[in-house]
């Protein structure tokens, strides 16, 4: 009897871990990558190859807004996906292109990195036209306006 | 007052304008409300061992080299300030470039100062920040001028118009017009206008460069430049030369791999003095391939070449001018943002052929 009831709950168990796996997770569902500006920006939507030329250093003006972008290392994960998935390059390629850019003088500044969310929100806040990457879940709870998706996890 | 006394009053003119300019700049500054600096601190130090028939004479068997670039770049809506100063271990120092920029358009501007020379890829590419560049060694024909043994201007004094213009679908063309003032040459070699400093004399030279890049921003980019400098001679056989440069430059990236390199054509004539109506010319070329092994390895090569190199009388003058060579080595990048390489070069100069392994770390910050 008490076999019995151990192998039934041996299925019971490989039946719950099985259904779990083969349950979406919850955090994978449609976890969305996304430009956003501060609430009260006019800011107009940008393309993803738009916002590949702006982080590289390229002038990109729109309806007469001069983009100024902002990196966003508060997150570690959404900097991965945004060099992989939207620059196509990894951090260290990346810092050295727009390095390059400044000692050229063609794109004199570097975009400012942020570590801290609150230095990151209240830059975005100040200046209508600075642009920056986040989860849009955390955009949303922060109440500002997203400019363009860049990536949605499949 | 003579020639030369005329044009170092010019220069010295020049640099009070700059001066005054550039403070009215920073005036400016004090009151716009969207303006943004930044900087960067280069720091290299290498070392060299070398063999072969010309070394010990002109050519140091060990030598050791320690350098430092500091970079700074301040820019509001309408002006721009770009400084760069460099200083070396054997007592070099120099303000290689001071730029005050006005914004025409958002993609356009007016420059004036001292700017690195745009004949050439790799000069303004690279320039100091060893960090930057793969290789350790420049490619001979873009070497520095002065104690380096460059060839042509590393830099002039005047104005620049640069910017950009929208070229195919995701590209872009860019355009690099300068006009001023450059080298002048002795016994020493060729050396740049400085800004601050003792001034030697200097006579008018025109660059423009075009670059089209298929996608702008990315590396992938084809180049054209044309130049002439008008180059004084003192204590020479000849008062001027008369140099046009012209050539093609490429930059070609393929998954890991890179290709990058630059054909050179120059003309020099020599005017006045006993060697007055001399004249020669040669071209001068470099490809250079680089393979991303990982995101910390990248083992490189460079073939650099050169055709009718002995039959140019000022060319004559420069016996370290590497005429022929070829390179191989591994970068390793590590910490952050730091690299260590390791070169092996088999150079072919005047007097001979010698070869050279290196050493390099170098750095930037932040």
């Amino acid at each position: 009897m008490k076999r019995r009831r151990s192998f039934a709950c041996l299925m019971l168990s490989a039946a719950l871990i099985a259904n779990i796996f083969a349950l979406p997770l919850p955090a994978a569902e449609g976890r969305r990558l996304v430009l956003v500006a501060g609430s009260r920006s006019d800011a107009a939507v940008l393309s993803p190859e738009e916002v590949r030329k702006l982080y590289l250093g390229v002038v990109v003006v729109k309806d007469d807004i001069t983009f100024l972008p902002l990196c966003n290392h508060t997150d570690t994960v959404a900097y991965e996906v945004f060099m992989q998935k939207v620059m196509y390059m990894s951090g260290p390629a990346y810092e050295r292109a727009i390095m390059t850019r400044m000692v050229r003088a063609t794109s004199s500044i570097r975009p400012p990195e942020y570590t801290a969310e609150k230095d990151l929100l209240q830059a975005l806040a100040a200046t209508p036209n600075t642009v920056t990457y986040m989860w849009a879940d955390k955009a949303e709870a922060a109440g500002l306006k997203i400019v363009a998706e860049l990536w949605r996890e499949k | 007052m003579n020639n030369f006394q005329t044009r170092a009053v010019v220069l010295r003119g020049f640099r009070w304008t700059l001066a005054v300019i550039l403070s009215g700049s920073l005036v400016g500054a004090a009151v716009a409300e969207d303006q943004r600096s930044d900087y960067l601190v280069f720091l290299d130090a290498a070392a060299f061992h070398r063999n072969g028939a010309p070394v010990g004479g002109e050519i140091k068997r060990d030598e050791g080299e320690a350098k430092a670039t500091f970079l700074y770049s301040w820019q509001n809506d309408r002006y721009r300030l770009f400084g760069e100063a460099h200083v070396a271990d054997e007592g070099d120092g120099e303000l290689a470039r001071l730029q005050w920029g006005w914004r025409l358009a958002p993609r356009d501007t007016a420059w004036f100062g001292r700017f690195h020379n745009p004949q050439g890829y790799w000069n303004t590419q690279y320039h100091h920040g060893a960090y930057l560049q793969t290789t350790i060694r420049r490619p001979g024909i873009e070497e520095f001028d002065g104690h380096e043994g460059g060839v042509l201007p590393s830099h002039f004094i005047g104005a620049q118009l640069d910017g950009a213009r929208p070229a195919g679908r995701d590209g872009s063309l860019r355009y690099e017009l300068g006009l001023g003032v450059s080298g002048a040459l002795d016994e020493e070699g060729l050396e740049s206008p400085l800004i601050v400093g003792p001034q030697r004399s200097a006579k008018s030279t025109a660059s423009l460069r075009l670059t089209w890049s298929p996608q702008e921003g990315e590396l992938d980019s084809f180049g054209v430049f044309i130049g002439q400098n008008r180059i004084p001679a003192k204590g020479m056989d000849f008062v001027e030369v008369r140099q046009t440069v012209a050539g093609v430059s490429a930059n070609k990236v393929k998954n890991n791999l890179r290709f990058l390199g630059a054909i050179f054509f120059l003309r020099d004539e020599l005017e006045g003095g006993a060697m007055a109506g001399a004249a020669g010319g040669f071209a001068s070329a470099y490809l250079q391939a680089e393979y991303q092994w990982s995101a910390l390895w990248t083992p490189y090569a460079r073939a650099e070449g050169s055709r009718g190199a002995d039959d140019d009388p000022y060319l004559e003058l420069f016996h370290h001018f590497a005429k022929g060579r070829g390179l191989a080595g591994l970068r390793r990048d590590f910490g952050r943002k730091q690299a260590l390489k390791l070169e092996y070069a088999r150079s072919h100069i005047e007097h001979g052929h010698y070869n050279e392994l290196g050493v390099q770390w170098s750095m930037v910050f932040p």
